[in-house]
């Protein structure tokens, strides 16, 4: 299970759009209802859940599963999980940061 | 190559919305019609923390396939959560309840090599454990 480490902005709250989540998912078959959800670290307090339906056609092949997500509502920095579930069992997790970002400060122009 | 076979064989799934769920510190706004307010119930939202319970699927050791689900309590103290297999009464700790699964998966993985190295040696409690603990998990060939 796969997302990007670390997200930077300069203030919170913010909604963060286009994060991908990727999973491979090997030894199972047949059908599942799969679970993510993201929660804030902190306190595993949930921010986001989606479920889905989905059939795992081959059981000797791996099951890749992509998801796209857009208007994340973050409301503090730190670490937020995804944890996936399958059929309510739970079967993986993925981490990332939001760290404040420093902007530069500004200034007169020397030149 | 044969999973991206599999994986566009699936193309047709349609992810669906997901649900977003308010911070237990954000205002939960209520709105008054004067004119027809006899009777107003306001029902608070419940905070949702950690899961008291969860089935694991997987264990943090390579070696080792969960086979069938491990039924998972999670308590916290302080700031480390303790995950605990309460019928084997095993544990792992750490600051999350991932962490602390993570650390419990390390603990079963070490608890099965060193019952099947002594296995014609246990006594009835322990084969007990080793038991319960074949019958979830086993070790990959």
């Amino acid at each position: 299970m796969g997302v990007f480490e670390k997200v930077n902005s300069p203030r919170v709250p913010f909604l963060l759009n286009n994060l991908g989540l990727y999973a491979k998912l090997v030894e199972g078959s047949g059908p599942y209802e799969m679970k993510v959800r993201l929660v804030n670290l902190k306190d595993e307090s949930p921010v986001m859940e989606i479920k889905m339906q989905l059939e795992w056609l081959k059981p000797g092949d791996p099951l890749e599963l992509g998801m796209n997500f857009a208007g994340i509502p973050v409301n503090e920095f730190g670490t937020y999980e995804f944890q996936l579930y399958a059929n309510d069992i739970f079967v993986g997790r993925a981490l990332f940061r939001v760290d404040k970002l420093q902007l530069p400060a500004s200034g007169p122009v020397r030149g | 190559m044969a999973a991206m076979q599999q994986y566009l064989e699936n193309l047709y799934l349609e992810q669906p919305k997901p649900k977003f769920i308010p911070s237990p510190n954000s205002p939960q706004a209520v709105v008054f019609h004067e004119k027809n307010l006899q009777r107003i119930r306001v029902q608070l939202r419940a905070r949702e923390g950690r899961p008291k319970h969860i089935l694991l699927g997987t264990i943090n050791h390579c070696d080792f396939r969960v086979v069938k689900p491990i039924p998972v309590h999670l308590d916290v103290r302080g700031n480390t959560v303790i995950a605990s297999w309460r019928k084997i009464d095993e544990f792992g700790t750490g600051a999350s309840s991932s962490l602390a699964c993570d650390d419990l998966g390390h603990t079963i993985a070490e608890l099965y090599l060193s019952l099947k190295a002594d296995e014609p040696r246990l006594g009835p409690d322990l084969a007990r454990v080793w038991g319960e603990l074949k019958e979830h998990v086993m070790q990959r060939p």
